[in-house]
């Protein structure tokens, strides 16, 4: 009956995946679709701009199919999406899916890179605050953090150029290529705030984890308290993490748009920004698709991997 | 709560630093030196000192006046666009924990779908989409932050719901409005304005953000993220001007965090669970 229970979980979980989805689908084109400014305008000013007639702006609105309702427009969009086609770029002119696959890579490096800084430096700091609660490490860790949430990342990224770049030359300015030298210092500059909130956010889930009767157990046992936190706390503690991070990289792949464009790497982020200025519809729908896609995958895999790493999350009744 | 509050040392410099930048923003006409958009080429990159007490930019404009003015437009936005998430937030994740059955299960999808963007992927395409303007940008800080803020609002409220007095007040006859708003809200209304109070950083943060992107706000706008935007050209001959800005959305940032922490230190103490 179990198994029966956990496979209509499955199920549900599935379906309610299918409406999140369709419903992501409708809100990317509609934010994009209620902008006062006409796109057809926009794109004959851009292409043309010497002869801006009311006749070529209708002409181009046609050709886009913008003259249609907007619901029309939606199921056309949504027809290509599910061929993996969204259309082409107003302003790059080529299809908005190869522009994606070109400039992906390097967003999903630069977040993966950072999330696993800020794993690094996240979970060790709040396992040893937790550890030594109230201590000096812990009250000075309190409030590193605290400027470090505070910290608007585009500015730390160019604190991080100033000094490691231009006083002390770690690293070039423009770092060529898409290789890690480049991708350390935009990396770090994302990853410092969200370290500094997630250290807060571990420490306290460690610290309501230690509370717990297995703990005390543990210790009755005889086990050091060293032991006690790293083989069994931490383990338990695990799975809210997981979950925390994976919702963080989503985070992350928006936040690269800033630090992309102060250190000059052309990735999803700088695209996606250039696109929103530039009023490229079939780009922005596309890629907020796309970051949402990712987003939502990214929620699924944490939800998938947490009962493997603590089975008792399965199903949420007690294992006999 | 409020004697509570001014005993508490991290609170009082959390709210220094906020009532300093709110004064910043307030006065700035008076407190500001000179004329923050007037721009003058032959006194660009002044030292500080005598008219200019942090100097001028690449275009000669006073840049503590420009400063001062930033103040401003940070606070417009932020202290608003929070004021209607929570006014929202609080309706609606009341509303969806306490009514249950059909409303919930809408509430729940409509939430998911909003959740499965990151914030600010709907802020920045929504300020691009609406184009400049304080308005359209406090539209964007609500429709993307909305969701998170009710979301919170519904597991304090079903938490709340569990309890006794509500069961009984459902006995003696109340209505469910008269539940939701006498009962349920004034009793989760000390975590929303933590909440609150710690987002405002985040939004402040987020608007520079914006600027410096040089969506929201028309060019040349005094606002801490446009100044940045604008400096890191000279960004190698003047890094000073990139600095002045940047310390400020983050002393203002600084200051709603501590501020908001302490607060809930105060409404949560220790061992009262989270």
């Amino acid at each position: 009956m179990k198994i029966q229970k956990r496979g209509l979980r499955a199920k549900n979980r599935a379906a309610m995946l299918l409406i999140v989805l369709f419903g992501v689908s409708i809100l990317s084109f509609a934010l994009s679709a209620i902008s006062p400014i006409d796109p057809a305008e926009a794109y004959a000013r851009r292409t043309n701009f010497l002869s801006v007639t009311p006749e070529r702006i209708a002409e181009i609105r046609v050709q886009m199919g913008l003259d249609k309702p907007i619901h029309i427009q939606y199921m056309s969009w949504l027809r290509g999406v599910l061929k993996g086609d969204f259309g082409i770029s107003l302003t790059s002119r080529k299809p908005v899916t190869a522009d994606i696959a070109a400039y992906l890579p390097l967003t999903l490096k630069l977040s993966g890179l950072s999330l696993l800084l800020v794993a690094a430096l996240s979970i060790p700091i709040a396992a040893v605050c937790a550890m030594r609660k109230n201590g000096v490490f812990d009250h000075i860790t309190r409030g590193i953090t605290i400027v470090g949430l505070s910290m608007p990342n585009f500015w730390l990224g160019f604190l991080l150029l100033l000094v490691f770049a231009v006083m002390l030359p770690v690293f070039k300015v423009v770092e060529t290529g898409g290789g890690l030298r480049a991708l350390f210092l935009p990396a770090l500059a994302l990853a410092i705030p969200i370290a500094s909130s997630s250290i807060r956010i571990f420490r306290a889930t460690i610290l309501a984890e230690m509370n717990k009767d297995y703990v005390a157990f543990a210790r009755a046992r005889g086990l050091s308290e060293r032991r006690v936190l790293w083989m069994h706390v931490l383990k338990n503690a695990l799975p809210s993490m997981v979950t925390m991070l994976c919702q963080l990289f989503g985070y992350m792949l928006a936040g690269c748009a800033v630090l992309e464009k102060i250190f000059s790497l052309g990735g999803l982020g700088s695209y996606l920004v250039d696109a929103i200025i530039g009023r490229d519809l079939p780009a922005i729908n596309g890629c907020v698709f796309v970051i949402a896609l990712i987003f939502v995958a990214a929620n699924t895999f944490a939800d998938i991997l947490n009962p493997l790493i603590a089975p008792r999350m399965a199903g949420g009744s007690v294992r006999v | 709560m409020f004697r509570k509050t001014l005993k508490n040392p991290q609170a009082v410099t959390g709210l220094s630093l906020i009532v300093l930048f709110l004064m910043a923003a307030l006065f700035a006409p008076a407190l500001a030196p000179n004329e923050p958009d007037k721009i003058d080429i032959l006194a660009k990159y002044l030292p500080p000192g005598g008219a200019f007490p942090l100097g001028t930019d690449g275009l000669g404009r006073c840049v503590l006046s420009r400063l001062l003015y930033g103040a401003r437009s940070s606070m417009t936005i932020a202290m608003p666009s929070l004021a209607i998430v929570g006014l929202c937030g609080v309706v609606l994740g009341t509303s969806a924990a306490y009514l249950g059955g059909a409303a919930e299960r809408v509430f729940i999808i409509v939430c998911d779908i909003f959740m499965a963007f990151p914030p600010l992927v709907i802020a920045i395409s929504l300020v691009g989409a609406l184009g400049t303007g304080i308005v359209n940008i406090v539209a964007a800080v609500f429709f993307s932050a909305w969701v998170w803020f009710a979301r919170l609002v519904r597991t304090w409220a079903l938490a709340e719901k569990g309890k006794d007095y509500i069961i009984s007040s459902q006995i003696a006859g109340c209505s469910r409005t008269g539940i939701i708003f006498r009962h349920i809200i004034p009793n989760i209304l000390p975590q929303c304005v933590v909440f609150l109070s710690t987002s405002v950083a985040s939004v402040i943060i987020m608007v520079s953000g914006f600027a410096f992107l040089g969506l929201g706000f028309p060019a040349g706008t005094a606002e801490w993220g446009a100044i940045l935007n604008e400096a890191q050209a000279n960004f190698h001959t003047h890094p000073e001007i990139l600095l002045y800005p940047g310390f400020c959305i983050l002393l203002a940032a600084v200051g709603f965090n501590l501020f908001g922490e302490a607060l809930r230190d105060i409404v949560t103490p220790e061992g009262a669970g989270q």
